[in-house]
């Protein structure tokens, strides 16, 4: 109340505050932008993405990242070589996939097996958006 | 003898359910008096308590005649765990589960009046659950199976007839080494039961609404006992996280395992309940939806059972498989299509036609959480069965991981963060743009600013400058809503907050879980993207430095504690040439058990975790893999202030006045 009533009688104070508030406010924003607009990935940021889906072939639904068994620390080795040498993503996934199956790779991906596993939640999605819209209509007809 | 009177307690029990049945459906049908209920209630109580305690008993005094006991328990074990052991494997934990359900349906009948349709159709539904819980541990799963051959000091033939010869071995083996490890595990267990069995009381309070075809004050009846599974369910995955943190020795707290699954779903659908309950108290809509859910919650905490006791999952809750299992799916079958055959006819009794005057306010936020938190449901239940169905229909295998899960659960819990931030200071019925842009401003900014401090403090990571500014935004905009309205009252500050605050402990606990979801996700999305992992081997007085620590191995140690042999490392922690801490990481044996358990030794201070565990250990050199996990405990605070929030709302409803169910308060 008190706040109010000074501001009305300093219209020019309040005006001033806004503005600086409103710049204040920009600035932060576009320091949190550009802080966050990212390079492409370099080679350390690939072997962290790739590790983390490759599955440990010794233990129960752990990625090669997060283990510590022996065989998880070679194959990280292995990636890190092949990232070093210029191999891409998919090369290097398609020949953990050659060695141990389609179930070496934790992210089950998009195929014809798989599609079901992405669609269901997007149906739901789907549905409920549609339900959310179909409610609002409902009203508007009212 | 405690074999025999410990399986007429169950037997009992399984009388008394199926009388209850019986009565309550009786009453139920003539509008009887409640009178006739009450016996049933207290044999089943009754039976179930008196079997619980014979277990104990028998546990205590060596029983080794009862399969049970002679297959999980030994004599050397401590004390906690000979009482634990009775819920550490298949049948004891159905027994204990048998016995939380006992406990529910006695504080119901403590509700139900004579002439109380809906309590007593409630008391039948609960009836036909205990039936089958104790039907099957009178059959499948009876914990007082005497052992009547033993091959090599194990029981290799059981029988539920007590009065067959036994032969009992002279030691047992002790339960599972996992679960011996760590006092969590004791606690971890019962907690997370009465939360999933608590979910049996709204459900079935929805069944009797149902089978009544009227509206019914049943959310009103059944809030306490639903915010109180919540509660223990919450409190019961966050322990359950902590002791996979504490004890297996993986360097992680939640691996999207088929069974963590299992009692995530049971609480994201319940979460749901919970909101969506608000909503239909507030404004009479949703009726139907919230039969839905409650019904989904439940048939969730029966797949959850389902899942941990018949083996069609390999995880490290899976008990060992049973008969149970099939006994289980054919409950799952007939819970789903008996409510959902009921829920068709009868919906529309029940249902109105929806008064939504906008989504753009308070209504339409929660139905944006209820999306949103269903549609998380959704991705779990399909990444937990999805491989499950794969494999049995196209006999393929395929592995659904940490990176499914992550990226779908990433998204949605953003928007969800969004939602949390909004929800509470917006208004029912239509919200317009400027209250909710007056309310939300100042903490926008504070948000943004936390976000700049981040990034000018050198954080690059999208993940958590973004999850930061959310959390910050979400308590911001709480702690301003408290503020505006202790102002208006007419006293000193802190009093002021005290009095909002107790004033309406549904809305305000709802808030301080809200801030505890904040702080749990800002905790999960640091330690995870700032964690620094390596692996070091050290010989003795050797250091080496690790994420701005020097580490050194002083010389190793063994010894003994109670049933449990100890062989470890003194590894020294020191930072800039200062100690910080000795820790221990050791191997852990069990006479049960060849393979030692890697026991890690955490360092907790205000910035984060250093989590070591011992992978090798021999004369002269050890092998360490270590991880730095800052602000770690943030996650173990958020859960808990989550439970506390429930807690709150709980405690003070019961003293606190209550309030009008149409009066606005946020809006206000």
């Amino acid at each position: 109340m008190t706040r109010q009533s000074a501001a009305g009688s300093r219209p020019w104070a309040d005006r001033t505050g806004r503005i600086l508030s409103a710049a204040v406010t920009v600035l932060l924003a576009l320091i949190v932008i550009g802080g966050l607009i990212d390079g492409p990935p370099d080679d350390g940021d690939r072997i962290e993405t790739l590790t983390a889906v490759i599955k440990c072939p010794q233990c129960r639904g752990e990625s090669i990242k997060e283990s510590s068994a022996v065989t998880a620390r070679t194959m990280r080795q292995i990636v890190a070589e092949q990232v070093a040498d210029g191999r891409s993503d998919d090369e290097i996934l398609d020949y953990f996939r050659g060695l141990y199956g389609d179930q070496a790779i934790l992210d089950p991906g998009l195929s014809a097996t798989t599609v079901a596993l992405w669609a269901v939640p997007a149906l739901v999605l789907a549905g409920g958006i549609g339900t959310l819209i179909w409610l609002s209509k409902e009203r508007a007809r009212q | 003898m405690i074999a025999i009177a410990g399986y007429t307690g169950i037997l009992i029990a399984l009388a008394s359910s199926a009388l209850l049945v019986l009565r309550a459906a009786q009453s139920f049908l003539s509008g009887r008096s409640a009178a006739s209920v009450r016996g049933p209630v207290m044999g089943l109580l009754g039976g179930a308590a008196v079997a619980f305690l014979l277990l104990i008993v028998g546990l205590l005094t060596d029983d080794f005649s009862i399969a049970y006991i002679a297959d999980n328990h030994a004599t050397t074990t401590p004390f906690v765990f000979k009482i634990a052991t009775a819920w550490a494997a298949l049948e004891g934990s159905i027994l204990l589960w048998g016995l939380v359900l006992a406990g529910f349906v006695y504080g119901v009948l403590r509700t139900v009046r004579d002439g109380d349709a809906l309590g007593l159709g409630a008391l039948a539904v609960l009836g036909v659950v205990s039936v089958f819980f104790f039907g099957v541990m009178a059959t499948f799963a009876n914990p007082f199976a005497v052992c009547t051959e033993l091959a090599r000091g194990a029981c290799a033939d059981t029988s539920w007839h007590p009065f067959v010869g036994t032969s009992a071995p002279l030691e047992g083996p002790g339960p599972n080494p996992l679960l011996q490890n760590h006092f969590l595990m004791a606690v971890h267990p019962p907690v997370l039961y009465v939360g999933y069995v608590g979910f049996t009381v709204p459900f079935a309070f929805a069944i009797s609404t149902l089978a009544l075809g009227t509206a019914t004050d049943w959310l009103e009846r059944t809030r306490r006992w639903t915010l109180i599974a919540w509660v223990f369910l919450t409190a019961g995955i966050t322990l359950g996280a902590l002791w996979s943190y504490a004890v297996l020795g993986w360097g992680g707290y939640w691996a999207w395992d088929p069974v963590e699954n299992a009692s995530f779903l049971p609480w994201l659908a319940g979460t749901a309940f919970i909101h969506s309950s608000v909503v239909e108290r507030r404004r009479g809509m949703l009726r139907a939806w919230n039969l839905l859910l409650v019904i989904a919650t439940f048939s969730l905490t029966i797949l959850g059972t389902f899942l941990t006791r018949s083996g069609v999952v390999a995880s490290v809750h899976s008990f060992t498989q049973s008969a149970i299992g099939p006994a289980l799916l054919g409950f799952l079958l007939f819970t789903m299509i008996g409510s959902l055959a009921l829920f068709a006819g009868r919906a529309h009794l029940i249902a109105q036609s929806p008064r939504l005057e906008s989504l753009a306010s308070r209504e339409g936020l929660f139905l944006l959480n209820n999306l949103l938190l269903t549609l998380f449901t959704v991705v779990v239940l399909v990444g937990t069965l999805g491989p499950l169905f794969l494999e049995a229909f196209n006999g393929q295998v395929v592995t659904v991981g940490r990176p499914f899960f992550d990226q779908l659960a990433a998204p949605i819990s953003y928007m969800l963060l969004l939602a949390i931030g909004l929800g509470p200071i917006t208004p029912y019925r239509t919200a317009r743009a400027s209250v909710v842009w007056e309310r939300i401003r100042t903490p926008l900014q504070v948000a943004l600013g936390a976000g700049a401090l981040a990034v000018l403090a050198g954080r690059r990571e999208a993940t958590v400058v973004v999850v930061l500014m959310l959390a910050t935004f979400i308590i911001a905009v709480i702690l301003r809503h408290l503020l505006v309205q202790a102002r208006r009252l007419d006293a000193r500050l802190l009093p002021a907050i005290g009095r909002v605050v107790g004033r309406d402990p549904g809305f305000w606990g709802g808030q301080i879980a809200h801030i505890g979801v904040a702080v749990l996700a800002v905790g999960i999305t640091v330690s995870a993207a700032l964690s620094v992992q390596g692996s070091v081997t050290l010989t003795r007085g050797e250091s080496e430095s690790f994420a701005g620590f020097e580490v050194t191995y002083l010389g190793q140690f063994n010894r003994l504690e109670g049933n449990k042999s100890i062989l470890g490392a003194e590894v020294e922690l020191t930072r800039n040439g200062g100690v910080i801490a000795l820790l221990e990481p050791s191997l852990n044996s069990f006479p049960n058990q060849v393979q030692a358990i890697a026991t890690p030794a955490i360092h907790t201070d205000l910035s984060g975790d250093v989590y070591i565990t011992l992978t090798r250990i021999d004369e002269n050199a050890i092998a360490l893999d270590l991880w730095r996990y800052p602000f770690e405990f943030l996650i173990w605070m958020g859960g808990f202030i989550i439970v506390a929030g429930g807690v709150w709302s709980l405690a003070m409803r019961k003293t606190g006045r209550t309030t009008s169910p149409v009066r606005e308060r946020a809006s206000g």
